[in-house]
């Protein structure tokens, strides 16, 4: 594909060692080794075979093997993820992808103009996260270990006293209406079902209304709760 | 991929080795030794000692060529040097000046 759009192009291949100088007006693929330097004002690919102990001059350098020596270039440096490179950078475009070994120095030309808008185009957009971030963290961190510390208690006791009294009371007639719906409901099948059964109605419809006095009452859900469970525990 | 191609806008001084077929279309200076087939095309220049099995030559060669095989130098190739090899053609229209040797 790249060799169709390129167009010519110059291919050291995987068994061959060139050392000298190399220069050229074209695309240059090394899969092979080249010792010298090299100038071109188009694009050097290393491929991952390649190996560069050059200093580099070109258009464009995408390093996937492994180069020694310093590049320059007049649009970018790439090193993919393959790519080995010692030696100094000089370019206004460098990418060093996830992966890539490097070690030496990078120079992008006037970074400094860049890196004094930087701090201004930082400025302007910093606060609404800053201000986002920090509350919300905050009330979070506080609400947890509250969380956590009260299910860490022995937990048979605390969580009546949680539900019963300062639960919301929502909750506490939601599982009230709940309860009293399932009584209805069982009363309903009961009454439904064939005759043999009577004894069993009787007691869920006494049951409804034991619980329907004890709304009126106003201090139904402890007891309830408590007898239900008292009575899972003895059976 | 296995081959080098040296483009035609591609000057290289120095010295080229390899195990795989080379294929010039630039300039070259110095010195070249291969294990396989040097072709050396039309736009291309060749200024070294050569050492391969064969060399094929369409553009121009000065220096001298040693092959394992054969030399061909075709109705486009120039070239100045000696040539020692045991199979050398000379095309019609091709033009040298040279000592030739065929008993290796």
């Amino acid at each position: 594909m790249e060799k169709l759009i390129n167009g010519p192009e110059t291919i050291i291949g995987a068994l061959t060692q060139i050392s000298g100088n190399l220069q050229g007006d074209e695309d240059l693929r090394v899969y092979g080794r080249v010792d010298g330097n090299v100038s071109l004002t188009k694009t050097l690919t290393v491929e991952p075979s390649g190996v560069l102990v050059a200093d580099i001059q070109v258009s464009r350098a995408v390093i996937s093997g492994t180069v020694v020596g310093n590049i320059t270039a007049s649009d970018l440096v790439h090193i993919t993820e393959e790519g080995r490179v010692v030696g100094d950078l000089r370019a206004p475009r460098i990418m060093l992808v996830d992966g890539a070994s490097f070690r030496g120095n990078i120079d992008m030309g006037d970074v400094e103009q860049d890196i004094a808008d930087v701090p201004r185009r930082a400025a302007e957009k910093r606060p609404e996260p800053v201000t986002d971030e920090t509350p919300t963290p905050a009330p979070a961190r506080k609400a947890t270990p509250i969380k956590k510390t009260t299910p860490r208690g022995p937990r048979p006791a605390p969580r009546p006293i949680t539900r019963a009294s300062s639960a919301s009371r929502s909750s506490t007639l939601v599982t009230r209406a709940s309860a009293a719906a399932q009584a209805v409901a069982q009363a309903v099948r009961k009454k439904e079902a064939p005759k043999p059964k009577k004894a069993a109605p009787a007691k869920s419809t006494a049951a409804a209304a034991s619980a329907k006095k004890a709304r009126a009452k106003k201090a139904p859900k402890p007891p309830t709760t408590a007898g239900k469970k008292t009575r899972a525990k003895r059976k | 991929m296995a081959n080098t191609v040296i483009g035609s806008s591609i000057v290289i001084d120095g010295e080229i080795t390899g195990e795989e077929d080379l294929e010039i279309l630039g300039t070259v200076k110095g010195k070249i030794a291969l294990k396989e087939n040097l072709r050396v095309e039309k736009s291309g220049v060749v200024e070294a000692d050569i050492a391969t099995t064969t060399v094929t030559i369409s553009g121009q060669v000065t220096g001298n060529i040693l092959a394992g095989d054969k030399v061909e130098l075709t109705a486009e190739g120039r070239m100045v040097g000696d040539i020692k090899s045991p199979r050398i053609l000379i095309a019609d229209g091709a033009s040298f000046k040279g000592n030739i040797d065929m008993d290796a």
